[in-house]
């Protein structure tokens, strides 16, 4: 990522409205009371998750800058058009990063302000946390398709019955989880139908596409021609696969929000740590597979 | 009009041999040599400037894979190449 452009800027100013969006408002005393803290002592670890968000959303921003130099490089030629359909779709997913967090955060501190604004803030809270990453695996799933299709291959009818098998457990599983949360009516704020039909469903549906799709990639990666060519492809397949797995984990998560209130303070930020980290590993793993292709281009 | 098909013919050669290694980023590879290193079009490519051509391949593979034998078998394939065009 170039230091003097606006995608750096971008993240710079996204960091920025993040940190003051969670360091002006006072701390509520509810929270303080709730995990027997300081308002000191809460800053401290406010400042040490925007820290670890500064890094995240950097490997984001890095993998996607990568990818997009990549795609500019061969707009032109039979993959190019491919490879753009995927750019466009890592932006969103990158962009999703800070957007969600801004948004949750200016959200979280209206509704602590208004508390008859929760439900609302809540609800919104939700759907923007799924319509961009959903149009960003719509692009990704376009671009994955077109690609198999250069290289003359489509998933065999067993791997397609068997990815079918892991997304109807994936979404039974989500269902379940959903339907059993703990105070679901606090954590969704919404009726159970319109939860499942607007919320479940397109999360269901959102994983299928990215799931064929990073295994479309993968095919790619492996029946394409060119053994430097294909290594390349097989990070770039493995870096999508590992974003959808993580999307899996973080909405499992959500509905274990309320079971996790017993946990200390320290256990949950272990939690939120660990998740942030290994959701940068897909981006990372981007990086490296598109700064092979690059390297291609460039020699 | 023969010898311009013949020396297209030529570069198409050279990409099919490195679109085994480099897949579709192999016509644009293969064009991008001859311009830096040749300072030729893809259509001016001639026989007697393979050996050149070869050499600077050879060393663009070096920077590409980390097994050497894969550069070793490309650089082979383009010889044996440069064998059937002389």
């Amino acid at each position: 990522m170039k230091l003097k452009s606006r995608l750096f800027y971008g993240y710079i100013l996204s960091l920025i409205l993040y940190a003051a969006l969670v360091l002006i408002p006072r701390p509520s005393p509810a929270v303080l009371q709730q995990y027997r803290i300081t308002a000191g002592h809460l800053r401290l670890l406010d400042i040490t998750i925007i820290v670890v968000l500064a890094a995240i959303w950097f490997a984001g921003f890095y993998g996607y800058s990568k990818f997009r130099d990549y795609a500019q490089m061969i707009r032109d030629t039979k993959d190019g058009r491919p490879v753009d359909l995927l750019a466009k779709g890592l932006l969103l997913l990158v962009l999703w990063l800070p957007v969600s967090s801004i948004i949750s955060s200016a959200l979280n501190d209206l509704a602590l302000k208004r508390p008859g604004w929760v439900q609302p803030t809540t609800i919104i809270n939700h759907y923007v946390g799924m319509l961009l990453p959903l149009a960003a695996y719509l692009f990704i799933s376009l671009g994955a398709r077109r690609l198999t299709r250069l290289a003359k291959h489509r998933p065999s009818f067993l791997a397609t019955n068997l990815l079918s098998i892991l997304l109807i457990y994936i979404g039974v599983i989500y269902l379940r989880l959903v339907a059993t949360t703990a105070n679901r009516d606090i954590v969704y704020q919404m009726s159970i139908w319109l939860v499942f039909l607007t919320i479940v469903a397109p999360y269901v549906y959102m994983w299928s596409i990215g799931i064929l799709a990073a295994y479309e990639l993968f095919l790619y990666s492996q029946k394409s021609p060119g053994f430097v060519y294909r290594k390349s492809w097989r990070l770039l397949a493995f870096g999508f696969g590992w974003l959808i797995i993580t999307s899996v984990a973080f909405q499992y998560l959500t509905t274990l929000t309320a079971r996790l209130q017993h946990l200390s303070l320290y256990a949950l930020l272990l939690i939120v740590y660990a998740l942030l980290a290994v959701l940068s590993v897909g981006f990372i793993l981007i990086a490296l597979g598109t700064r092979k292709l690059q390297k291609i281009e460039e020699v | 009009m023969n010898l311009v098909r013949d020396k297209n013919q030529l570069y198409e050669e050279i990409v099919i041999v490195t679109s085994r290694y480099l897949g579709p980023a192999a016509d644009r590879f293969v064009s991008r040599q001859c311009q830096n290193h040749l300072n030729k079009r893809p259509e001016q490519l001639r026989p007697k400037d393979l050996k050149s051509l070869i050499s600077w391949f050879s060393l663009a593979m070096g920077l590409l894979s980390e097994d050497p034998e894969l550069v070793m078998q490309f650089e082979s394939e383009l010889q044996e190449l440069a064998g059937r065009s002389r």
